[in-house]
């Protein structure tokens, strides 16, 4: 499979800083040496719990932040080291689809004016009945209604306004969407909507997706493969369809039996797991998961593990996972290979 | 004798542009040590409901325009707002949506729960600092005694969570209303909350309406279900009933578009169109715009509450008498 | 996606501004203010052909006159006609509002968007600037340049403009800290918009609604302060007549001509009146989401 993004050891850390003469007292490690692919065609999910980084992640990919370390290769370029005009180039090919509608949209300028601006800045040159020609066509690919574009975002709502978000981020026709919890803001019945929209653009323009979400169970369905955070870290990458695969990590397993499933019929179960997550500027010194790991032996306490391939597909960090992997030479760091 | 039971209520709102009826002749109950979870989307009036019961809607213009809200026999639209006071907080509690915003950043948690305590019970300080602190310690926060002189930024969301909780629980409150409690909460941590309410509601023997939009909470926590859109009650019954036959067209839809592991790919199914709000609620049965098997009687006439063998009550017309005659 | 094979059916949104005027005719107070603020314009404006009298006009033997039929406010004590002096005198009043605080607002804004945006070091340094800027009385700026460059209006407006900058650069940065933060100027960015274009197309529109609001207030405050400074003999030069200066004359002759000051007084009362009151109803009236607020 080809490669469309490369992920290599990448790290962010924020300064915090302190004191009286707010001296640099330490780091809330974000993102921390993190290494993965997303391939072409691929919807690939990362999903963890607060604090994760999941965000961290996204803007550091579509080069909205700085890395602190390491380097994302779009198509064999390093994002980080282009010049402002690669960079303007690179954004007709990579689009973001952000958490809130509400505040994704410039509360003074019409859905018109929204979607015209990405023409602007793009210093396409298209003459008026173009640029209406292809707002028309992209209202209609999202399913909006060609007399929304005189609205201003206060007159949709959650489910119109974040039709409108996508339309922008397919103003381009990028190839590579990112799409942050863009149904979290959402009520349960539009949810499925745009989720479905976005499925059917999928398929219609070959999209790659890389879809972050808190919803497990969301990811495994929009998603072929996932990969699951936690505290700055990848601790699980495995293919989607969590019914069948059995969880490598504890805390993909946790995070899994966590999710309460719409079904009289399941047995109402106990919490998986006490506590709640730690906050990223004292992160243990061994596993992240230490602290909340009901397998945690002394070395998880020391040694942090490294992600490896255990099985084809399917990597983990962790000194104990739940399946033994096979004895097996392939099971190597991910980016040895 | 019900603990409180909500009798055919009507709210109306008045705004700029008229009055608005954000809901319109709803009707449940619950008993003691019972759940009840009271589901809907935005504008639903599933909060509005909340606010009804808590004599809380805003003072100037809005109010209860027709119905019966009892608690224990006592009919609180009845009474003054001094008698109120003395029911909400110390009879029934609110806990409302976010952790993040309900506890005020200035004061030590502790303080704010026996300020709340002894707002509504005649206790000496002493006394109220070990109430509050034993209830803390029953919520399953550790180190209560710590905590309980620590500011809320210095607690995680699950701890904030559990002392807001402690704030409703302190006066020792016979039914607790609980809105949209686990949604701003990481997914491990509602575990833990939905568990601690679980074993709340059976120890201290109280009832407990649980205001939410996810369906995997109602199913794992809840005896009953109450399912409202745009300010009705379309279906109700017990959790086991509904979720395995829903009746409703609104129930069914609702039931299928949220996504669950094992789905086959490509087979969520999506209910049409806009949820409505308050000022743009369509006539007849308001589900009809986006109802699948809408008929004409469905524009034009609100359907009746009718009783279904399994105990469940819904509002729809395909049950009822006039159905057939149209097919 | 029905309709999408007929012809253009896009047309840009209406225009806000109609709509914020519709807006605007309901509220008594808004429209009060701005006929003060219009009629004060339109006085300004053609002054030369409301004025029954030249404003220099001196005639010794009407000296001091009560207002009568004739010189409806009186005469000063050089016997000129106060009423006229007061239409000529609007002319300084709205000169010295209009254009000092234009000046102000035009810098206030311009560094406090660019402190907010790109905070660090150039925050700091234009804060520090802002901060001392804004503890400076604006007397004492204008008493210092007077002694350099002399009295006049031009003195009077510069002093304002120096000091009045400061609370616009401090409100706009409070705005724009808090905007850039709106997932809408991230979502900008990513699509390949320039720093410039966030800040001027986006953010700035979206900032500067309460900063033309104080502006408002501030224009009031400015004729205010002419007419402090007129009043002490550092504004506009005799024989222009400014409402400050007029008054300023007139303490002299209080209790013999007390309509010398009470005139221009009310004119100055009713022009700031005015002005705040316009400058309460902008702020309903620049806020874009009231308007589908049912």
């Amino acid at each position: 499979m080809n490669s469309l993004v490369e992920v290599r050891h990448l790290s962010k850390f924020f300064p915090v800083t302190g004191g009286l003469m707010q001296r640099r007292i330490g780091a809330v490690k974000a993102v921390n040496d993190i290494s993965f692919d997303i391939y072409k065609g691929e919807s690939l999910g990362v999903v963890g719990e607060s604090g994760c980084g999941k965000s961290t992640l996204a803007r550091l990919i579509l080069n909205l932040i700085r890395p602190t370390s390491g380097h994302v290769l779009y198509d064999g370029q390093d994002v980080n080291r282009i010049s402002k005009t690669e960079l303007r180039e690179l954004r007709r090919k990579m689009q973001m689809v952000f958490q809130d509608p509400h505040s994704s949209l410039d509360p003074r300028i019409s859905i018109y004016r929204s979607l015209e601006e990405v023409f602007t800045i793009q210093k396409e040159k298209l003459s008026r009945p173009k640029i209406n020609e292809r707002i028309l066509e992209l209202l209609g690919m999202v399913g909006l209604k060609p007399e929304h574009c005189r609205s201003y975002p206060h007159q949709l709502s959650g489910g119109q306004k974040q039709r409108a978000v996508i339309a922008r981020a397919l103003a381009m026709l990028p190839e590579f969407i990112i799409l942050d919890e863009p149904t979290a803001a959402l009520d349960v019945s539009v949810q499925a909507q745009i989720i479905l929209l976005l499925q059917q653009l999928g398929d219609q323009f070959g999209i790659t997706y890389l879809f972050i979400s808190h919803d497990l169970a969301l990811v495994d369905y929009f998603c072929q493969r996932i990969i699951v955070m936690y505290l700055g870290r990848i601790v699980e990458i495995t293919p989607a369809d969590l019914s069948r695969q059995k969880p490598m990590h504890p805390y993909t397993k946790v995070l899994k039996e966590s999710v309460f499933v719409a079904d009289p019929l399941a047995e109402p179960k106990a919490p998986r797991i006490e506590g709640d997550v730690p906050s990223p500027f004292n992160l243990p010194e061994g596993c992240v998961f230490e602290t909340r790991c009901e397998y945690a032996q002394n070395i998880c306490r020391k040694e942090s593990p490294a992600l490896r391939q255990t099985m084809p597909g399917r990597f983990v960090a962790c000194h104990f996972p739940l399946i033994h992997a096979m004895e097996d030479p392939s099971c190597l760091p991910v980016d040895a290979k | 004798m019900s603990l409180l039971v909500v009798d055919n209520v009507s709210v109306e709102f008045k705004t700029r542009d008229g009055i608005v009826e954000p809901l319109s002749g709803i009707s449940f109950k619950i008993d003691a040590g019972e759940i009840l979870g009271l589901v809907g989307e935005t504008g639903s009036g599933k909060s509005v409901t909340a606010q009804a019961i808590m004599g809380l809607l805003p003072f100037l213009n809005g109010r209860v325009s027709s119905g019966r809200i009892c608690f224990r026999d006592q009919d609180l639209l009845a009474i003054s707002e001094d008698q109120y006071q003395k029911i909400r907080g110390n009879h029934i509690s609110l806990i409302s949506q976010n952790p993040m915003t309900s506890l005020d950043p200035v004061y030590k948690v502790g303080d704010q729960i026996v300020e709340g305590l002894r707002q509504h019970v005649v206790i000496a300080r002493d006394d109220a600092v070990k109430r509050a602190v034993n209830v803390m310690t029953s919520l399953g926060i550790p180190n209560s005694e710590k905590v309980f002189f620590q500011y809320p930024h210095q607690l995680s969301g699950g701890l904030k969570q559990r002392i807001v909780i402690a704030m409703g629980l302190c006066a020792d409150p016979h039914l607790l209303i609980a809105d949209e409690p686990t949604t701003a909460l990481d997914v491990t941590v509602q575990a833990q909350i939905v568990e601690l309410f679980r074993k709340t509601v059976a120890q201290r023997n109280i009832g407990l309406i649980m205001i939410t939009h996810d369906l995997g909470v109602i199913s794992n926590l809840c005896d009953t279900v109450v399912v409202m859109y745009a300010g009705h009650v379309v279906e109700k019954g017990r959790v086991q009933e509904v979720f395995a036959n829903p009746m409703h067209p609104y129930t069914r839809a609702l039931l299928k578009c949220i996504p669950k592991f094992g789905m086959p790919e490509r087979s969520l199914k999506a209910i049409q169109g806009n949820v409505p709000s308050v000022s743009t609620f369509p006539g007849g049965c308001r589900y009809h715009l986006r109802c699948p098997d809408m008929k004409p009687i469905c524009m034009t006439e609100a359907p009746q509450t009718l009783q279904a063998g399994n105990g469940i009550e819904v509002q729809c017309h395909q049950f009822g008498p006039n159905w057939r005659e149209e097919l | 996606m029905e309709n999408t094979t007929n012809q253009n059916q896009i047309i840009p949104p209406a225009n806000r501004w109609i709509r914020r005027l519709k807006k605007l005719k309901n509220n008594r107070a808004g429209v009060l203010g701005l006929i003060i603020i219009a009629g004060l314009i339109i006085t300004a404006l053609f002054a030369d052909y409301i004025a029954p009298y030249s404003y220099k006009a001196q005639d010794l033997s009407l000296m001091n006159i009560p207002p009568s039929m004739d010189h409806i406010m009186g005469t000063d004590e050089f016997g000129r006609d106060v009423f006229s002096r007061i239409i000529l005198g609007s002319r300084i009043s709205v000169y010295v509002g209009v254009v000092s605080v234009g000046l102000s607002v035009l810098i206030g804004s311009l560094l406090g968007a660019l402190a907010g945006y790109y905070e660090g070091w150039l925050d700091r340094v234009l804060s520090t600037v802002t901060d001392l800027t804004w503890s400076l009385p604006e007397i004492l700026v204008a008493l210092l340049l007077v002694a350099v460059v002399g009295a006049g209006v031009e003195c009077v407006i510069i002093a304002i403009a120096l000091t009045y900058w400061a609370q616009y650069a401090r409100l706009i940065r409070g705005q724009i800290l808090m905007l850039k933060n709106e997932i809408y100027v991230e979502a900008t960015r990513s699509l390949g918009a320039t720093d410039f274009t966030i800040l001027f197309k986006h953010l700035f529109p979206n900032a500067i609604a309460p900063v033309i609001v104080a502006a408002t207030i501030g224009i009031g405050q400015a004729i205010v302060l002419e007419a402090t400074l007129g009043f002490l003999g550092m504004g506009a030069q005799p024989p222009l007549p400014s409402w400050g200066a007029m008054m300023s004359n007139g303490t002299a002759y209080l209790f013999i001509s007390p309509w010398v000051i009470i005139f221009p007084g009310l004119a100055m009362m009713i022009t700031v009146f005015g002005f705040n009151l316009f400058g309460d109803v902008l702020v309903d009236i620049m806020d874009i989401r009231e308007d589908t607020l049912k």
